[in-house]
């Protein structure tokens, strides 16, 4: 997706243009798989679920007070690098 | 490098320890004060001649450390450069067998409130070791996989209180959340107190992550920058030698 929409988006959800620049760039090489969540979160707002090696987006979101962007960026880690990703999201945030 | 040197305050004792050394000057300039033996106004005097921001370890400079000669004995090691990383590893891990509870058997028979105690000991062993203020620590409960947090502004660490009457897993953790968190408390007062972290690169790393690409946090960035940033990277790997040490001797 492009670059350039998902940094409009971000700015209009209220994301800072620094955080904004590198969620988009992030979220522009978004895995094959989570690019129908993405396209209807920038679309319409819409926050749909997709789980990945037993990781899903809206449990991260519900655990760990993650925003969409940030559930999204974490479950296309888990996908693209299930070992690392995985160990790391079990090990929480300290 | 070139590109570092345009960065506002990133300086480190490294740009000391090569330095042209001190003139006559500074040199009687430091040796006026020697004398009164007062940590504070030494500390003040040498701190003058400091290029860096915030300044060095007193005796970071050779030329300093030469002159306070003995005296350096006397002085609060938080002015002083810490040992290396793989000597406070060593050293904490063996710290840590002195103190009573820190084995999974020790642990069982402790209440909730002694375990902080404990935890609070093990807390103010590795930043003595550290050359750094240790941080009280607090608890309350933060939700599950919250294992706890240093928090800049108080100098406070918050551990998880759910997790300390937990299992063997648990005990584990908050161990390890205990150095990891006093790991960033000693990364804090590194880039805004004392620079008595003796690798320039470390440092740099920090700063930057810090101040110019500013720190990272899961619920923004998700899990993957958070990991990966620097400051978290160093915590996580001293925390894990510290511990896996420390299982392995105890």
């Amino acid at each position: 997706m492009n670059q350039d929409i998902i940094y409009a988006k971000l700015l209009d959800k209220g994301f800072q243009e620094k955080t904004a620049s590198l969620l988009s760039e992030d979220l522009s090489i978004i895995c094959a798989e989570l690019e129908p969540c993405l396209s209807s979160w920038i679309d319409s707002g819409e926050e749909n679920d997709y789980c990945a090696n037993g990781i899903s987006i809206k449990g991260l979101m519900s655990q760990y007070q993650l925003h969409y962007p940030a559930a999204l960026l974490s479950v296309d880690w888990v996908i693209k690098d299930p070992n690392t990703a995985t160990a790391a999201i079990k090990r929480g945030i300290r | 490098m070139d590109d570092l040197e345009n960065i506002e305050g990133v300086s480190t004792t490294h740009d000391q320890e090569t330095g042209s050394g001190l003139t006559e000057c500074q040199r009687d300039y430091i040796n006026e004060v020697l004398p009164t033996q007062d940590t504070e106004i030494i500390v003040a005097r040498i701190d003058e001649l400091s290029s860096t921001q915030p300044p060095g370890a007193i005796d970071s400079n050779p030329d300093v450390a030469e002159l306070l000669g003995e005296s350096i004995e006397s002085i609060d090691s938080k002015y002083l450069e810490a040992p290396s990383d793989y000597e406070q590893v060593e050293q904490i891990s063996n710290a840590m067998l002195e103190i009573d509870g820190t084995d999974y058997e020790g642990w069982q028979c402790l209440s909730p409130k002694q375990r902080v105690e404990m935890l609070q000991k093990v807390e103010n062993a590795a930043a003595k070791i550290a050359h750094r203020e240790p941080c009280p620590i607090e608890v309350k409960s933060l939700g599950e996989d919250h294992y706890g947090y240093y928090s800049p502004e108080t100098k406070t660490i918050t551990l998880n209180s759910d997790y300390l009457e937990g299992d063997r897993d648990s005990y584990q953790m908050t161990l390890d959340t205990v150095i990891h968190e006093g790991r960033h408390a000693y990364q804090d007062y590194n880039l805004n107190e004392r620079q008595v972290h003796t690798s320039p690169g470390d440092l740099t790393n920090w700063y930057l992550n810090h101040y110019k690409y500013g720190y990272q946090d899961a619920q923004t960035y998700g899990f993957c920058r958070y990991w990966m940033q620097p400051v978290e990277a160093d915590a996580r790997k001293f925390a894990e030698d510290v511990t896996s040490k420390f299982f392995d001797k105890v």
